[in-house]
């Protein structure tokens, strides 16, 4: 299983994780989760014109093709924002759905037109192929990536600024507008990378399932973006050896479901944000919430009963009482609670 | 033109009108993308009805379908709830799932499934018009009734609930306020949404179906600020791009869903170039007017 084909996908695999985990990373911080599906979707009537227009199939020109329609998708989609009534999410819907309408027109007029024209391997670029790496795409991915992350460094404050609050960011003389462009460019640049790896979909859920599920374990942007490569990277190597070990198992598809293993993990058991932890820390509020509230009403009527506090929408009336006899403010005494008239607490009697 | 032809354009125009109504409160309450998740999931529910009854009767698949779709809004919606995470991220992170799942669903039972993801992503409006049944009397396609119980349904709905809707997109407060359950009714509006997807999609594709809940409800919101106005323009734009669309796709020998998605995309263009060219020139306007010798000097 360990053949020269098997690292050199993995290798792939991996880098294609950690790239699209960092530039999607600021993608969802930036509340722009689907930036990456719609580029994705954007990419493709590239892929059929550059196919059409050179005539040749080899990789890098489609991929250039990709990347100058993904480009252009950004400047409207840059242009609506600023200009135009139409909010973001319609704004993305459009350029997602007529863009993507776009290249299947031009797809089939080109299969249709030209002779020869066969599909254009559209569908691979719309599900993915990723036994079909060799080495020329690993050297592509890693040089791309290279850039991408240099870039990222290299703007770190800005994003960060950008991302967390663009209206503080502008007022400081941040050119926001640009830096948008900038983290944009970065999502199209991944996704065109990972389309012919991955497929649309499977490339869009890259940038958003490491990131979503990393934001659980940190606030730090650095630790978050070094937790998100590393979560890319894990779902994508383990995907590609999946897939390498049992043939038969579509390797993009795979790598989303161990991406969202780690997301449900992450959700279920992250120490501070995660769903036991915040349930818990909400049990726990609201039964002393509940203990306090039935104190005061003790107090106040000196006498209640176990329906009295289940009328009022207590959860678990006999408990709390029970809290409140345990800590000798109040006496059970037939179904009825009293207030036991404990000595007021040090700072009213002064 | 032939029958068929015609019973293309035909449904065309029926998934275009019932799109186009829909899009125009997707568009207000800004969850535009949510289409798109739903359109993408619904995958894993056509496969999993097939492969636990082995059926491809119409009904079973939508059911499975719109179901697929509805867990998506109300899981993407319950983890946000939940967790903190936004609800773009969290819709993100549902629909890229399932799409996985279905994905995998599909190769692993190759053999036995007959279900082209290709079909799925950009319909066959080309040949509704050689898959036909009989309904009331008629030859008509298997799509037909399907589509024309849908619009019944989706029109009802937006009839029926017009006040509650309105109140939801322009003011969530008061409807909570006023106990009118927004919560409730958004579940029951992307109900209709899967419903229409899956409804549409056999015919159009998903992404037309994505194309035409949002573009001709953006394009209308350019042109007008009232809902009545909105809405009409809403349903002209998407009957006439599917309209120009399909004889365009005809003259050029290509996809018809893809066409109508372009068709709808020139006409957003338009819209945005005519509502600059009218901005710059009441900019102009004003600007002669701040002279004005009655108001004196300049603003």
């Amino acid at each position: 299983m360990w053949t020269y084909n098997t690292a050199i996908v993995l290798i792939g695999a991996a880098l294609l994780g950690a790239q699209c985990a960092v530039v999607g990373t600021f993608a969802v911080l930036r509340r722009r989760a689907l930036l990456g599906d719609v580029l994705a979707h954007a990419a493709l009537p590239g892929i059929v014109l550059a196919f059409w227009l050179t005539g040749n199939r080899s990789l890098p020109i489609l991929l250039t093709g990709a990347a100058s329609t993904g480009l252009i998708g950004i400047a409207i989609l840059a242009y609506l924002k600023k200009r135009s009534r139409t909010r973001e999410d319609a704004a993305l819907g459009l350029v997602l759905s007529v863009f993507f309408g776009i290249g299947i027109a031009l797809s089939r007029y080109v299969q249709n037109a030209v002779p020869g024209g066969g599909k254009a391997g559209l569908d691979t670029f719309i599900f993915g192929k990723t036994a079909g790496i060799v080495l020329a795409d690993v050297l592509g991915v890693a040089l791309v990536g290279a850039l991408s992350l240099v870039l990222v460094m290299g703007t770190f404050k800005e994003l960060r600024m950008v991302s967390f609050d663009p209206q503080f960011a502008a007022t400081q003389g941040y050119p926001v507008v640009f830096l948008d462009l900038l983290m944009m460019g970065l999502v199209v640049v991944a996704v065109v990378v990972g389309l012919p790896m991955v497929g649309i979909v499977m490339v869009a859920a890259l940038t958003i399932l490491p990131a979503v599920a990393a934001r659980f374990w940190t606030s730090r942007l650095p630790v978050l973006l070094a937790l998100a490569a590393t979560i890319g990277m894990v779902a994508t190597s383990l995907g590609a050896l999946w897939s390498a070990a049992q043939p038969g198992w579509p390797t993009g598809p795979v790598m989303i479901l161990l991406a969202g293993g780690l997301f449900v993990l992450s959700a279920l058991f992250a120490p501070h944000r995660g769903l036991i932890t915040d349930l818990r820390r909400r049990s726990r509020a609201r039964a002393a919430l509940a203990e306090k509230a039935a104190e005061e009403l003790l107090r106040a009527r000196q006498t209640v009963t176990l329906s009295d506090l289940s009328r009022l929408g207590f959860r678990r009336p006999r408990q709390t009482l029970e809290l409140l006899v345990s800590r000798g403010v109040a006496l059970a005494r037939a179904g009825t609670w009293v207030w036991a008239n404990p000595p007021a607490p040090s700072e009213d009697r002064s | 033109m032939s029958p068929a032809a015609t019973w293309s354009l035909v449904i065309a125009l029926l998934a275009a009108g019932i799109c186009s109504a829909l899009g125009v409160w997707l568009v207000l309450l800004r969850q535009s993308l949510t289409g798109d998740g739903i359109s993408h999931s619904v995958l894993p529910g056509l496969v999993l009805v097939f492969l636990l009854f082995g059926t491809r009767a119409n009904l079973a698949m939508m059911l499975g379908a719109a179901v697929a779709g509805l867990l998506t809004v109300w899981l993407s919606r319950e983890i946000s709830r939940l967790t903190r995470i936004r609800e773009d991220a969290s819709l993100g992170v549902v629909f890229t799932i399932f799409f996985a799942i279905g994905v995998i669903l599909i190769t692993r039972s190759a053999r036995q499934i007959d279900l082209d993801p290709g079909c799925v992503l950009y319909g066959l409006v080309e040949f509704v018009g050689f898959d036909t049944i009989a309904w009331a009397g008629y030859d008509v396609p298997r799509t037909l009734p399907i589509l024309v119980i849908t619009g019944v349904i989706v029109a009802a709905f937006l009839t029926l609930f017009h006040k509650e809707l309105a109140l939801m997109a322009f003011d969530p407060s008061l409807a909570h306020a006023l106990r009118r359950h927004p919560h409730r009714l958004y579940l029951a509006l992307m109900a209709m949404v899967a419903l229409t997807t899956v409804a549409c999609f056999e015919a159009v594709g998903s992404i037309l179906v994505i194309a035409l809940l949002i573009a001709p409800a953006a394009t209308a919101q350019l042109l007008t600020r009232r809902f009545a106005p909105m809405m009409i323009g809403a349903l002209v734009g998407g009957a006439s791009a599917a309209v120009a669309g399909y004889f365009l796709a005809v003259r050029w020998n290509t996809s018809i869903a893809g066409m109508i998605a372009s068709v709808l995309g020139a006409q957003y263009l338009l819209a945005v170039i005519l509502i600059s060219l009218l901005q710059r020139s009441r900019r102009s306007i004003s600007a002669r007017g701040a002279s004005d010798p009655v108001l004196g000097g300049s603003v």
